[in-house]
């Protein structure tokens, strides 16, 4: 119930990182002066996660609602460009892949572009689907520019986004929020008090001893879930039998060769690596499952596979997959990592937090707790979540490795039923369904099935009404003007240093 | 990296599609298939039923569709235009709904979006702000579509994306046998073939397959794939199979129907018109020349005699050529696609058309097969998916009809009152909570309907949330008032320019030529 005259809903962010940071800004800045009143509250002694972090496109429109200027978000965070991700010795050891911002192609007498595609490789008339997307041949070449407006431009057909210092990025937003009155607090929350008849959180205890009161309370406080599970008890539902990874190392090195516009994750025996090119160095990382690996032997194997010297000691994360049964409790919205957790293959953490975020504010709370909000917010972030968490699985799943007991498990286990359907139609005919929620479009579907080598069996019969010279032709014509564009797109370092990065600082 | 490609077969056994039925239905599903193939993979046969066997029945005669079907003229190889010139045809901005809400008030449901968003806030929550502000705000006055239909104006198709014309879309008002007729030439000249028989029986292979069709003349028509566009008579599906079928007449209350025709030289005017009764409803359908009567009641509360005086004095017209009667029984199958026979229109699924009607369903049903149309009989996964879809796009077709009943405002008749009480299907019911706490829509898959449609029923038909996104407080009062009146000035602005649907017609039919 919005109710004029009681003055603005006390909002309390307990913990900042990216999670409270964004939703510091984003509440401060989209709600009406005089709607909330935002206290943020962390503690310098317990560390956020911030690791070198990929995004995807949609943190552009994040942070433009912000009026973030990018040259200046991009220098202050030490971002560099991301045309998408490439997948190393996924499908078979030796494969490599990539999972572009853009679409393959375009639509042909109304028939997907990969169904003409397919019936064309299956002749022997066209290359790996890879040369129907610009952004792909981009990322191989190491360039960049930014997309085209014009939508008869080939440079029109994709996105992208950023690799940034999530750490910087906090930062970043932090002094955009206290500049727009989120009033921060140095402190450690010991305690949370209730209210006796319905269980809403009243006050938080800080080590110092300072209570503070809110109506709502936004849990940022990462995997500890300090409101919505200490204090609440929602409980967790856990998916690493789907998901089995529940360890990683991070630590970054310094950049050896070019500045590429892409992230990288390659499968390894029991897990796999990523890494994070930023302006300054690379963020590496080391996801593995401690079911078939040792946390010595990970870090090792880590360490093994640095392109240079690590620069910090070591980060270890301990992780459980899955999520929150309920996102939203009572006056409790958990946020980042205390909502749920999926580890970063494709890059979704920053992007659940903004969701998360948007929804807050379209269903934002006055005084009085209306359960619809809650219901609404739950239900639509589960299904985000839901979806996700199959497009990873496809990853694991979606293999013919067999060279360690990791892989066999992958290969046979069994999975959602929601998965299954979806894989059984694209194995039998290269249709993607299409759902009203979940991040991820056919494009990206199309891009893991390709890349994991599931080959369908049968093209869209619709695409046999053109001939195959005529789709040759226009697989051959796209191709070439994909390729002509990426020539005149400069080198990513390049691109980098006329948004305003410091050209010296990117110099191998 | 090469793909391992000796999985995915370029060699497609040629398959015959056999479809079962008469006019409409049978004759447009035939054509939109046969431009959409290659005739060296699909043969495609049509066999009719001599029981008026139309997967349109029993709303026989003519149809309307709304947003978002409107190619699917071009997709059978016809220009629209041209299609409603010759049939005597009209368009539509939406539908005109009257004794619902209220025994004594109207209202429109438009066809296109409201108003226009101010920064992060969308219309509708800025209308519900002012109210709450005092001030009254009416949605349609904000709909180009809306402010189109009531003035007796046309939007054609191909307006400026960019521009406020692209809020209003429209649906068509359908001759169906003169289109099928169309139709059936259209398939006919690209292969298409009609068998000289009728349907006489199915046979089923060894699978329990359907694997061949029989004739009346003896003649044995063997197929791949059979489409069932006989209507609720199912004849084709239900030799195949299972009785299916899920009843919902507890939610869509007629239960019978007659339908005439009402001779109107005066132009259409560019909207349909429901008209809420004492113990049903009547629709009115009108196209050049003639009008379509359709009269859904309860056969406890009217004998066939008073409903068509009903129909007649509805409209205000003195003769009425009577050309159906039949019962009603809404519902639909629980799988519209079993084994290798996919049921159509009227043959899947029948729904009270107070909204999307059995035509609008029909095209859905066959666009949505197009994109699955299986290859060498492999059918599980298509199938699947087939289903899927279409359960959804029907339920979520069915619940919007069922909120105009439920939401009604006749007091004191036994049909509505009975509706006001009836329990909702959980995800509906789950949709009028969320409405009332703040005024929100949560959309689900495959929804045939956008959020402005539902927003627009909910407002109209009296729910009043008890509140609203307090972003929408961030503006001043002035500034909405200032916005509401820009939108509404351009929307009045732009359709000056914007041709009366009467000369629009008389347009069509001189290019055309008479039909």
């Amino acid at each position: 119930m919005t109710v004029k005259g009681e003055g603005p809903v006390r909002v309390l962010i307990v913990g900042g990182g990216t999670s409270g940071w964004m939703t510091a800004a984003a509440l401060a800045r989209l709600l009406p002066p005089g709607t909330a009143s935002i206290r943020l509250v962390e503690s310098q002694q317990i560390g956020t996660i911030g690791v070198g972090e990929a995004t995807v496109p949609h943190i552009r429109f994040f942070n433009a609602k912000l009026g973030f200027d990018e040259a200046d978000f991009m220098a202050r965070t030490r971002a560099t460009f991301k045309l998408g991700i490439e997948f190393r010795n996924w499908a078979r050891p030796g494969d490599a892949y990539i999972h572009p911002f853009g679409a393959f192609g375009q639509e042909i007498a109304s028939v997907p572009f990969h169904q003409h595609w397919l019936r064309s490789y299956k002749n022997g008339l066209a290359g790996s689907i890879e040369d129907y997307s610009l952004p792909i041949l981009a990322a191989r070449d190491g360039k960049f520019a930014h997309p085209a407006e014009d939508p008869a431009s080939p440079l029109s057909t994709y996105s992208y986004a950023y690799q940034f210092d999530a750490s910087l990025y906090a930062a970043y937003l932090r002094e955009f929020a206290e500049a727009h009155g989120v009033r921060r607090s140095e402190g450690k929350i010991v305690d949370v008090q209730l209210n006796n008849e319905d269980g809403f959180v009243e006050t938080v205890t800080l080590e110092s001893g300072e209570q503070i009161a809110a109506d709502l309370f936004i849990d940022c406080s990462g995997f500890r879930g300090l409101l919505i599970e200490q204090a609440l008890k929602t409980g967790y539902d856990e998916w690493n039998e789907w998901l089995p990874c529940d360890r990683a190392w991070a630590v970054p090195c310094e950049t050896s060769g070019p500045l590429q516009p892409y992230t990288r994750a390659t499968a390894h025996d029991a897990g796999w690596f990523w890494r994070i090119p930023l302006q300054h160095r690379v963020g590496n990382g080391h996801v593995y499952s401690s079911a078939f690996n040792s946390d010595e032997d990970a870090l090792e194997d880590l360490l093994a596979q640095l392109e240079s010297p690590p620069m910090a000691d070591p980060l270890y994360v301990r992780f459980t997959t899955g999520k929150r049964r309920k996102q939203w409790s009572r006056n409790v919205v958990a946020i980042g990592l205390s909502s749920g957790f999926l580890e970063p293959l494709e890059s979704t953490s920053i992007h659940l937090i903004q969701l998360a975020i948007g929804y807050l504010v379209e269903l934002f709370p006055g005084h009085t707790h209306e359960p619809m909000n809650e219901t609404e917010f739950n239900r639509i972030m589960a299904l985000e979540y839901e979806r996700i968490r199959d497009f990873l699985i496809l990853h694991y799943h979606a293999t013919e490795r067999d060279d360690t007991p990791f892989w066999d498990y992958c290969r046979n286990m069994q999975i959602p039923a929601s998965l299954t359907e979806r894989m059984e139609l694209f194995q039998e005919r290269g249709v993607v369904a299409n759902f009203r929620e979940g991040m991820f479009l056919d494009a990206s579907w199309l891009a893991v099935y390709f890349g994991q080598r599931i080959m369908p069996h049968h093209y869209d019969p619709r695409s046999n009404r053109l001939s195959q010279d005529e789709i040759s032709r226009y697989l051959s014509r796209i191709s070439m003007e994909y390729s002509e564009a990426v020539n005149t797109m400069p080198e990513h370092a390049a691109a980098l240093s006329r948004n305003g990065a410091d050209y010296r600082s990117l110099e191998s | 990296m090469t793909n391992d490609t000796a999985k995915t077969t370029t060699n497609h056994q040629k398959q015959a599609i056999v479809i079962v039925g008469n006019g409409l239905a049978a004759w447009l599903t035939a054509t939109t298939m046969a431009k959409a193939v290659s005739s060296d993979d699909y043969s495609i046969i049509v066999i009719s039923s001599d029981e008026a066997g139309d997967s349109l029945t029993p709303f026989v005669y003519a149809d309307s569709t709304s947003p978002p079907t409107n190619n699917f003229l071009q997709a059978a190889g016809l220009d629209e235009d041209q299609v409603i010139a010759k049939t005597g045809g009209s368009f539509s901005h939406g539908i005109a709904l009257s004794g619902w809400a209220n025994p004594a008030t109207s209202y429109i449901h438009p066809f296109g979006t409201t108003g226009a968003a101010l920064g992060p806030v969308s219309f509708h929550q800025l209308a519900l702000r002012l109210r709450h502000d005092g001030v009254a705000v009416r949605l349609a006055n904000f709909s180009l579509a809306a402010l189109a239909a009531q003035t007796g104006r046309f939007i054609p198709p191909g307006s400026d994306s960019g521009s406020v014309l692209a809020t209003c879309e429209y649906g068509l008002h359908l001759d169906c046998n003169m289109l099928a007729d169309i139709l059936r030439s259209e398939a006919q000249a690209v292969g298409v073939i009609a068998t000289a028989g009728m349907f006489e029986h199915s046979e089923q292979g060894n699978n329990g397959d359907l694997s061949a069709v029989v004739t009346t003349d003896g003649s044995r028509v063997e197929g791949d794939l059979f489409v069932d566009c006989s209507g609720p008579e199912a004849i084709l599906a239900k030799s195949a199979g299972t009785e299916d079928w899920q009843d919902w007449s507890s939610w869509l209350p007629c239960n019978s129907l007659v339908s005439g025709i009402i001779d109107t030289p005066q132009p259409p005017v560019p909207y349909s018109h429901a008209e809420a009764i004492e113990a049903g409803w009547i629709r009115h359908l009108p196209m050049q020349g003639r009008t379509l009567l359709n009269g859904l009641y309860l056969a406890d509360s009217y004998t066939e005699e008073r409903m068509l005086s009903n129909l007649l004095h509805s409209f205000g017209g003195t003769e009425l050529q009577h050309i159906y009667s039949g019962t009603l029984r809404f519902g639909r199958r629980n799988n519209a696609w079993q084994g290798n026979c996919i049921a159509l229109g009227t043959a899947a699924a029948v729904i009270d058309p107070v909204a999307v009607t059995n035509l609008q369903l029909l095209i859905s049903g066959i666009h949505r097969l197009l994109g699955l149309l299986p290859v060498n009989n492999d059918t599980a996964g298509v199938r699947t998916e087939y289903n899927r879809q279409t359960a959804l796009h029907l339920d979520h077709a069915r619940d919007f009809a069922i909120m105009h009943f439920k939401l009604n405002g006749r007091h004191g008749e036994s049909l509505w009152n009975a509706c006001r009480t009836m329990p909702l299907p959980e995800t509906l019911a789950y949709k009028l909570r969320l409405y009332e706490s703040h005024g929100r829509i949560p959309l689900y898959d495959e929804e045939p309907l956008e959020e402005a449609s539902w927003i627009n029923l909910f407002d109209e038909q009296g729910v009043n949330p008890s509140g609203y996104n307090s972003i929408a407080d961030g503006f001043s009062q002035q500034d909405l008032q200032q916005h509401l009146q820009r939108v509404r000035t351009i929307m009045l602005e732009t359709l000056k320019n914007v041709p009366l649907h009467a000369d629009y017609l008389a347009g069509l039919n001189n290019t055309a030529g008479p039909s």
